[in-house]
C-alpha cells in the first residue's frame, strides 16, 4: 500500500481515531505533523514497520522549550526549534511491529516537565522500499530524486523511471555531459599521451565521474556490471580500454550475445587471457577457460578439460595488432588457426575446422552456443541478481528472470526490466538493506548523497583531477582492483566486510571532505566541492536532530536507528551543547563533522 | 544451488572422522591464548612449482621446457642454487634445486628450517584458480562451503577466547579476504601503518575530542539491530577500533633482521605487522596473507628469453618475496619467537610440465608447498621420482603426492596442540598422514 491520504476504511485508521488524534491542534498544545520521508500532512499516514520518523509541534515553545517522546521504556529526548516549535524523534522498528504503537510526548521547560499527549498510531509494513531500491538502480540517491520520490503515487513514478532509465538515449543528461569539470577523454588524448600509466589512471577517473553524475544511472550500474563481468586488464592495452568500456555503455542493454562478442572481440580480453599467443600447436587454454568458467557457462557448466582444449583450438587465431604508443586493434590471423575439426562435448557441437577469414566464424558459433546455454542464463542472471537484489539469490527471482531470457533471446533490456520490476521488488521487506556496498558503491553513493562535487576548477584543472584520484585512490586502498584477477571484483558481502576495507573507506571519505577554506577562499587543502549548508536549509525541522535526520535519510535509505540520530544530533551540538543554524559561524564545521560520523555509520555501509 | 553462507548462528559442521596419527593429542590449553602461530602464505594465481624448485637434472624436465626453464648450477647467477642433504628428508642426488631468485631461502636451508614438498595438491582438484582456492581453503573439498579451516580452528579450539579482546587471528593486508577465514568467527584485516591502517583518529573540526568518533563509533556498534547484517558491520566497526588500538601500540617494534628490511609490498608488509604483533606479546595463533605481486599465473612469457631467469616483473616479485619470508625468519630468530612460529607457503595448483605456445605454462595439478620456522625439520618431503609422463598425472601435471591438509594439519596439531577429534572437525573426512615435517 502506497496511500498517503486518510484510509478511513482501513481497521488501523479506525484505531487512530480512537487514539484521538483528531485536529492539528491536539492535546494540551502538543501536536503531530507530519512523518520525514512523507512530507505530506501525515497525521494519519501509518508508521512503516522498519523505523520512522514523527515531526511535533509545540505551542508557544520558547529558547528553553524541549520534549521528551516515551515508546515502550525507551526515552528519545529531542529539542524544539524556538521559532516553529517543532521537534523531530526517531522510532525504531522494534517498537513498529504491532498494528498500533503508542507513545507519549512530555514537554519540557527549562528543567520542568509540562504538558503531556499520548498517541496511538496505526503501523504498516514498510512502504518505503522505494529507497533501499534507489540506492541499488543508481550508484546511489541524491537529495533530488530522494525528493522526488518523497510523493505521490510511488510505484507508477518507480515504473515511470526504470522505464525511462531504460532507455537512457531518453534521459536528459547536459548537465553532466556540459559541466566544465567534466574528463573529457577522446581519442586525441589516448593517442597523444605517451605514459601508459597516466592514460591508466584518467581512464579510472574518466569512469568514476559517469558512475557518480551521469543521470543515466542505471546504465552506468549496468555498464560496471559488464566491464566488471567480462573482467580485463593489461598494462600494454591501456589505451584500448577506454574503447571496450564505451562498448559496453553504448550495448549495456543490449544482447548478451553482442557483449560477449564485444568482449572476444576486445584487444583488452586478447591480451589480458593470453589469447593473441594462442596458435594451432602452440595452444594457450587461458582465454578458453576464463570464457566458459566466467563469462558464460560458469564452472559448474558441464565442462571438462578436453572441452577447454577444444574450445581454446576454436579461438586459435583470434588476436591484436602489435601493440604499439598509438595502441592496437583486433586482429584475426588465419594462418595461426588450428585448421582441424573441433568437437565440444558439453555443448554437443561440432565445429568444421575453416582455413581462411572464414576460420573466425568458428569462434562466433561457439560464441552463439554459449549465449543460448542454459547454464549462461543460470549464472548472469544469478549475478544480475546479486547485484540488484540480494547474495542468496531468490528462486522465483531467478526463475523470472531466466525465462524473460529466453523468451528475448537475451535482451538485458527485458532481463533487467524483469528483475527492477519483478512484483517483490519494491515491496518484500526480506531483500531490503541486506546488501553490503563495495569499495565503489561505497564512495559513489557518498558523493552522490551529499551532492559533493570536484572543487571549482582551475585553469588546468589539476584539482578536478586530483579530486577523482584520491577518490579512486580510495576505492583501490580498499580492496578494489581495475588490475585484478578475471573473476572481477566480487559482489558478495562476506568480501568486503573487512576491517581494513572499511578503514580505507573511511579514511578516504574523510580526508575528502575535510575542509580547505580560508578567509572564505578555497586553499589548496580544499579537496572537493561540498556545501554543508544546504542540508541544514533543506532539512524539514531546524534543530539538531531534524539536520541529523536530514543527513541520515540520505545515507541510510530513510533506514537509521533512534541512537544513530542521538550520536549525529550530539555531534551536530559539539561540546558546548548547542546547535544553532542562524548566526553559527561554526555550522560549515558542525555538519561536515556529522556528516564524518553519518559516513561512518554501520547503516552507511549497507543498501 | 548451493551457496556460502556467512550469516550463520552456529555452524554445522560435517561428521567427525578419526584421524589417524594414532598418537596421544598434545594439549596446551591455555587460557590466555596459545603463544604459538601458523601463517599460511597463498601465492594466488597458480605458482609454478617447478620453476621456484626446479628439478635441474631431470631429462623431462629439460626436454619439456625449451624456453621456461632454470639451468642446474653452473656458477652463473641465472643459474639454480643447489640444496645440499638437510635434516630429516635429504635431497638425494640434489634432484630438488632452488630457483635463483629465491636465494635467500637458502639460510633457512641450511639452518635445517626448510621443507620443500613439490608435489602438493588434494583429492579431485580443480584446474579453476577460483574454485581451487576455495577448495583448499574451505578444506572440505568443495567450492561454496560455509568455513574456512582457520576459522573452523577459532571456532573449536578454545571458542571462548573468541569473545574476549585477545587478538588470536588477523587477515594482514587488505587484499586477504581469503576463504581460510570465511566462517562465524569474525577476523580483522589489518595491516602496518605505512599508509594503510592509520593510527590518527578520524575526528577533525573543532570542538572534537582526539577518541570521540571512535568512542561514538564502539557506544554505537555494541548495539543489536533487527537486521542481521548491520549487526555484522557493527560486530566489524567494533573490532576495527579495537585492532587500530593494537596495531598503533605494536607499531613501535623495530625490525630486526640483520640488515634486511621487509619489502613495501602486501607481503612484507603484512609479514612486518605480524612480527610487531608477536614481538608486542598479542597471541596470534592463525594468520593469512597473500603473496601475490610476482604474477603467479604465468600463461605467457614467464621468460622473456631462454635463460632470463632473474628478468621481469615476475622475477623481481618472486626475489622481493624471497627477502620479505628471509626478514621474517631472521627477524623472529633475532626476537627469540622463532620456535614459536610455522610459516607455510602454497598456490591453488602448479601448472603444466611441459610449456605452452606462448613460452608459459596452463594450469596443472601438483604444487610445490614449502614451510619453515623453528620447529619444521628441513628437507624435501615426498618429491615425484621424475616428471616421465607415466609417471605424471594425466599424463602433463606434477601429481598429487603430498596432502595439503597433512602440512595444515599436522602443523595444527603438533604446534598448536589441536587434538585428533578437533582435527577431524577441521578437516573432516580427511585421513591423516604424519610426514614429521615438524617437531
Amino acid at each position: 500500500m502506497f496511500v498517503n491520504a486518510v484510509d478511513t476504511t482501513d481497521s488501523h485508521a479506525q484505531r487512530i481515531a480512537i487514539g484521538e488524534v483528531a485536529g492539528s491542534q491536539d492535546a494540551n498544545g502538543i501536536s503531530l505533523v507530519s512523518h520525514a520521508f512523507n512530507r505530506v500532512l501525515g497525521r494519519h499516514v501509518r508508521l512503516g514497520s522498519q523505523g520512522d520518523t514523527i515531526v511535533g509541534r509545540i505551542d508557544n515553545a520558547n529558547a528553553n522549550t524541549s520534549v521528551e517522546v516515551t515508546v515502550g521504556s525507551t526515552v528519545l529526548p529531542a529539542e524544539v526549534d524556538a521559532d516553529t516549535g517543532e521537534f523531530l524523534v526517531r522510532i525504531d522498528s522494534e517498537f513498529l511491529q504491532n498494528p498500533t504503537v503508542e507513545f507519549q510526548v512530555q514537554r519540557i521547560n527549562g528543567n520542568n516537565r509540562g504538558a503531556s499527549a499520548t498517541y496511538v498510531l496505526g503501523t504498516d509494513s514498510d512502504r518505503r522500499g522505494i529507497a533501499n531500491v534507489l540506492s541499488r538502480i543508481t550508484f546511489g540517491a541524491t537529495p533530488g530524486l530522494l525528493a522526488y520520490f518523497s510523493e505521490g503515487n510511488i510505484p507508477a513514478k518507480y515504473r515511470e523511471y526504470v522505464e525511462e532509465q531504460l532507455q537512457p538515449e531518453t534521459v536528459d543528461d547536459s548537465h553532466f555531459e556540459n559541466d566544465i569539470r567534466k574528463i573529457r577523454f577522446t581519442q586525441q588524448v589516448v593517442d597523444g599521451g605517451t605514459n601508459n600509466q597516466a592514460i591508466w589512471r584518467v581512464t579510472a577517473d574518466w569512469r568514476l565521474q559517469y558512475s557518480t553524475y551521469s543521470e543515466r544511472q542505471l546504465r552506468e550500474v549496468m555498464t560496471k556490471f559488464w566491464d566488471n563481468h567480462f573482467f580485463s586488464y593489461h598494462a600494454q592495452t591501456v589505451r584500448r580500454d577506454i574503447a571496450e568500456i564505451v562498448n559496453f555503455r553504448e550495448n549495456a542493454f543490449g544482447s548478451f550475445r553482442d557483449l560477449l562478442g564485444i568482449s572476444a572481440n576486445s584487444v583488452v580480453m586478447m591480451r589480458y587471457l593470453n589469447n593473441s599467443d594462442n596458435r594451432r600447436n602452440q595452444i594457450n587454454e587461458n582465454y578458453a577457460r576464463e570464457l566458459l568458467e566466467l563469462h558464460t557457462v560458469s564452472s559448474d557448466g558441464g565442462y571438462t578439460d578436453v572441452d577447454i582444449r577444444q574450445v581454446a583450438r576454436v579461438f586459435s587465431g583470434w588476436g591484436h595488432r602489435h601493440v604499439t604508443n598509438r595502441g592496437s586493434d583486433f586482429e584475426y590471423y588465419p594462418n595461426r588457426h588450428d585448421l582441424t575439426n573441433k568437437r565440444i562435448s558439453f555443448l554437443n557441437l561440432d565445429i568444421n575446422g575453416r582455413s581462411g577469414e572464414a576460420g573466425k566464424n568458428e569462434g562466433e558459433e561457439v560464441l552463439d552456443a554459449l549465449a543460448e546455454a542454459p547454464a549462461t542464463r543460470r549464472f548472469v542472471c544469478s549475478k544480475l541478481i546479486k547485484t540488484f537484489v540480494a547474495d542468496e539469490v531468490p528462486n522465483n527471482i531467478l526463475e523470472a528472470c531466466m525465462d524473460t531470457w529466453e523468451e528475448t533471446d537475451g535482451s538485458m533490456r527485458e532481463v533487467v526490466r524483469t528483475i527492477l520490476l519483478h512484483p517483490e521488488y519494491l515491496s518484500n521487506v526480506s531483500i531490503q538493506r541486506n546488501k553490503l556496498k563495495t569499495p565503489y558503491e561505497y564512495q559513489v553513493s557518498m558523493l552522490r548523497n551529499f551532492a559533493i562535487y570536484p572543487p571549482i576548477i582551475d585553469s588546468d584543472g589539476a584539482r578536478t583531477s586530483r579530486f577523482f584520484r584520491n577518490t579512486n585512490g580510495t576505492i583501490e586502498n580498499a580492496g578494489h582492483r581495475w588490475d585484478g584477477t578475471p573473476d572481477g571484483n566480487p559482489e558478495e558481502a562476506e568480501a568486503w566486510l573487512s576491517t581494513g576495507t572499511m578503514l580505507a573507506n573511511y579514511n578516504g571519505f574523510i580526508g575528502l571532505i575535510r575542509p580547505g577554506i580560508s578567509n572564505g577562499n578555497l586553499t589548496a587543502n580544499g579537496n572537493s566541492d561540498l556545501d554543508p549548508l544546504i542540508f541544514a536549509e533543506n532539512a524539514q525541522v531546524k534543530t539538531a536532530e531534524g539536520v541529523a535526520a536530514h543527513l541520515l535519510e540520505l545515507a541510510t535509505s530513510d533506514r537509521y536507528k533512534s541512537d544513530e540520530l542521538a550520536a549525529v544530533a550530539e555531534t551536530l551540538r559539539g561540546s558546548d551543547g548547542i546547535f544553532e543554524i542562524e548566526g553559527n559561524g561554526n555550522l560549515d564545521d558542525d555538519i561536515r563533522r556529522a556528516i564524518t560520523l553519518v559516513a561512518t555509520l554501520p547503516n552507511a555501509y549497507i543498501q | 544451488m548451493n551457496r556460502r553462507k556467512f550469516l550463520l548462528g552456529s555452524a554445522a559442521l560435517g561428521s567427525a572422522f578419526a584421524s589417524n596419527f594414532g598418537l596421544n593429542s598434545l594439549s596446551f590449553a591455555q587460557s590466555g591464548g596459545s603463544t604459538k602461530t601458523i601463517i599460511k602464505i597463498f601465492q594466488r594465481g597458480g605458482a609454478d612449482g617447478l620453476h621456484l624448485f626446479p628439478p635441474v637434472n631431470d631429462p623431462d624436465y629439460i626436454n619439456a621446457r625449451p624456453n621456461v626453464r632454470v639451468e642446474a648450477n653452473n656458477g652463473n647467477a641465472t643459474s639454480a642454487v643447489t640444496l645440499p642433504n638437510r635434516g630429516r628428508s635429504p635431497n638425494p642426488g640434489n634432484k630438488i634445486a632452488l630457483n635463483p631468485n629465491l636465494t635467500p631461502l637458502l639460510e633457512i636451508w641450511d639452518e635445517g628450517d626448510l621443507a620443500i614438498s613439490p608435489a602438493t595438491h588434494y583429492n579431485n582438484s580443480s584446474r579453476s584458480h577460483f574454485d581451487s582456492q576455495q577448495i583448499i581453503e574451505f578444506g572440505l573439498g568443495q567450492i561454496n562451503a560455509e568455513s574456512g579451516f582457520f576459522n573452523r580452528y577459532l571456532e573449536i579450539v578454545n571458542p571462548a577466547l573468541n569473545d574476549t579482546d585477545t587478538l588470536r587471528a588477523i587477515r594482514a593486508g587488505i587484499n586477504s579476504n581469503a576463504p581460510v577465514f570465511f566462517g562465524n568467527v569474525s577476523v580483522p584485516v589489518a595491516q602496518d601503518g605505512n599508509g594503510g591502517l592509520i593510527s590518527n583518529d578520524f575526528c577533525s573540526g573543532t570542538g572534537c575530542s582526539d577518541n570521540q568518533l571512535t568512542e561514538t563509533l564502539r557506544t554505537l556498534a555494541s548495539r543489536e539491530t533487527d537486521n542481521e547484517l548491520e549487526n555484522h558491520v557493527r560486530a566489524a566497526d567494533t573490532q576495527l577500533v579495537d585492532t587500530l588500538e593494537i596495531i598503533r601500540v605494536a607499531s613501535s617494534h623495530n625490525t630486526d633482521a640483520g640488515g634486511l628490511e621487509y619489502t613495501n609490498t602486501d607481503m612484507g608488509r603484512g609479514l612486518r605487522l605480524i612480527s610487531q604483533l608477536l614481538k608486542d606479546g598479542n597471541p596470534v595463533e592463525v594468520a593469512s596473507l597473500n603473496w601475490n605481486n610476482p604474477g603467479w599465473d604465468t600463461h605467457a612469457n614467464h621468460l622473456a628469453n631462454p635463460g632470463a631467469v632473474l628478468n621481469g616483473n615476475h622475477a623481481e616479485g618472486v626475489r622481493e618475496g624471497a627477502n620479505d619470508l628471509l626478514t621474517f625468519y631472521r627477524d623472529m630468530r633475532n626476537s627469540g619467537l622463532l620456535d614459536d612460529v610455522i610459516v607455510i607457503v602454497g598456490s591453488e595448483f602448479g601448472r603444466e610440465v611441459s610449456q605452452n605456445g606462448s613460452r608459459g605454462t596452463d594450469h596443472g595439478f601438483g604444487g610445490a608447498w614449502f614451510s619453515y620456522g623453528g620447529p619444521t625439520n628441513g628437507g624435501i618431503y615426498n618429491a615425484y621420482d621424475n616428471l616421465r609422463p607415466e609417471n605424471l598425472q594425466a599424463g602433463r601435471f606434477v601429481p598429487h603426492i603430498v596432502s595439503y591438509q597433512d602440512i595444515v594439519g599436522e602443523a595444527m596439531w603438533r604446534h598448536l596442540g589441536v587434538n585428533d577429534a578437533q582435527l577431524a572437525q577441521i578437516f573432516p573426512g580427511h585421513q591423516f598422514t604424519d610426514l614429521q615435517m615438524y617437531a
